[in-house]
């Protein structure tokens, strides 16, 4: 192992004398950047347009970014790159759907290749017109999924979805979303949505802010959950490994939450009940009015305060209209009245 | 009949550690024999006292905490001496199950290093096959070669402390363990 560590030091003093050596030599820094550039291999931006009558849209693609644009057309076009060699790419209207596939061929010691590809070859625009309300199924295997819009637009049902890469929602109106990432993170931002909205993360954060819904189900394996003043019916969130914060909420019903290890933090949010779990972490809810609870509060390692006042580990009171159930495993119990 | 016990003794003594730690509690036994017959006890009530299967039960984490696991064969067969005493008993089970956790966590990291290793040196021939089908420069060539070498290089270095340093984690815990079991079984 010594003189394996020796060979390594005399290969690394090597490589350093020939790129000192290079660099004397004319190294063309720029060169290199286009050497490891491999736009070239996608040739020019490709356009698809299509006039027919279309209500629903399909894309399934393997290695693109997808973002969504509402523009001033009566047609619907995409721009994309395919690659010269690895590429297949499906386009196709019926019945009202357009569908939109990619393929990407597998190359063997494909892993060797140390040739990158920018943002840009690598998405796929969607460019649709603003009057029409669209159903969106998209979903990518790796790359982010895009709808953000500058103005309100309104929507039918969205199913997004994406292997590696990020969902990122914005000024949308729909009827339901079913948000679903793999790893990434699922980014709502000033949405409405009249029925339920679905998100499920397994590695990756969701945040949620100025959000209007109905049913919110929320489910991140590994990764946290931000609420910013949100209106829901209710809500049922559940981490394994995370915290959960609801800040300047309201919900109609009930909120429940669990989680495994991770903390929940509550603040300024008006529900029914509060159904609040943690085998690890501590819960802290901070309310301008706390006169209301019924507390069944419940720390097996920790403790409970309740504006300031130590009650132990086990508490409860029999009057007030909003249950607050929270059992924790190892963590303290905050609640706490501020103005 | 004292060598008859001792035979029997150092059959399953050999059956379980290597000759220089069947010799020192062999030796150890008939020094302990010896001095109670020169008091003035019975060889018989002596011999009875003795169960030879729970000597090398009990004598295990002792003999696992001075080992000296000089190579990956020894280390092996004392991680798997060490786990038969740490899960087969019910007061050692909490402690088993720690050292198991670890021992999954050293092996990852030893696999990582190898395929480190591995990646690093596919991944440096890649590099080369590239450069010979490229229409760079020669002074680039030679600065991509040179900074390729270097950092696949300094991943290889990584990758092996990586795991000299698991190997050597591995053999501290096999001694960290067997003095963890042997105090609670002195405690028991």
């Amino acid at each position: 192992m010594k003189v394996l560590s020796k060979i390594l030091g005399v290969l690394i003093l090597l490589g350093l004398v020939m790129a000192v050596a290079a660099f004397f030599m004319g190294l063309d820094i720029a060169g290199l950047r286009g050497f490891f550039n491999d736009d070239e291999a996608y040739g020019e931006m490709l356009t698809e347009t299509t006039s027919e009558t279309v209500d629903t849209i399909n894309i399934d693609v393997e290695t693109r970014h997808i973002i969504v644009h509402m523009v001033e057309s009566d047609d619907i076009s995409v721009t994309y790159y395919a690659h010269e060699s690895r590429d297949t790419w499906t386009f196709g209207v019926e019945s009202g759907v357009y569908t939109i596939k990619q393929k990407e061929k597998v190359v063997f010691f494909n892993f060797m290749n140390y040739k990158y590809v920018s943002q840009e070859v690598r998405s796929l625009h969607l460019y649709l017109p603003q009057d029409v309300i669209f159903t969106f199924d998209l979903s990518t295997s790796v790359g982010d999924i895009r709808l953000q819009f500058d103005q309100d637009t309104i929507t039918d049902d969205l199913a997004l979805s994406s292997n590696t890469g990020s969902v990122y929602v914005k000024n949308v109106s729909a009827p339901s979303m079913n948000l679903t990432t793999n790893t990434g993170s699922i980014i709502v931002q000033n949405a409405t949505v009249h029925g339920a909205l679905d998100a499920q993360s397994n590695t990756g954060s969701i945040s949620l802010t100025d959000l209007s819904v109905s049913a919110l189900n929320l489910d991140s394996d590994t990764g946290s959950i931000t609420l910013t003043r949100v209106e829901a019916t209710s809500l049922i969130a559940s981490v394994d490994t995370g915290r959960v914060s609801i800040t300047d909420s309201e919900f109609i019903d009930d909120v429940d939450i669990s989680t495994s290890t991770g903390g929940i933090n509550i603040t300024h949010t008006i529900a029914s009940s509060f159904d609040l779990s943690t085998s690890t972490g501590d819960v802290r809810i901070t309310s301008t009015d706390t006169s209301n609870y019924r507390y069944d509060l419940r720390t097996s390692t920790g403790t409970i305060r309740i504006n300031g006042d130590n009650q132990g580990n086990r508490h409860s009171t029999s009057t007030g209209a909003i249950l607050v159930k929270i059992y924790v495993s190892t963590g303290d119990i905050t609640i706490s009245t501020t103005l | 009949m004292m060598k008859t016990w001792l035979k029997e003794l150092e059959r399953a003594l050999r059956a379980k550690f290597y000759d220089d730690e069947v010799k020192d509690i062999l030796s150890y036994y008939e020094e302990i024999i010896n001095d109670r017959l020169s008091s003035g006890e019975k060889l018989d009530a002596i011999l009875s006292g003795y169960d030879v299967k729970k000597i090398v039960k009990d004598m295990t984490p002792e003999v696992l905490m001075k080992r000296k696991n000089t190579s990956m064969l020894r280390v092996s067969k004392s991680t798997r001496q060490l786990l038969i005493v740490l899960l087969g008993s019910p007061i050692l089970l909490p402690l088993g199950i720690i050292y198991v956790s670890i021992l999954i966590f050293v092996m990852s990291m030893m696999i990582t290093a190898f395929v480190l290793v591995v990646s690093g040196l596919v991944g440096f021939a890649g590099l080369l096959v590239d450069m010979l089908q490229t229409s760079l420069s020669l002074p680039n060539i030679l600065g991509v070669l040179g900074m390729g070498l270097m950092t696949f290089s300094m991943l290889i270095l990584i990758a092996l402390w990586t795991y000299q340093l698991m190997a050597l984690f591995w053999r501290k815990l096999i001694v960290w363990f067997s003095k963890l079991a042997h105090r609670r079984g002195e405690k028991e």
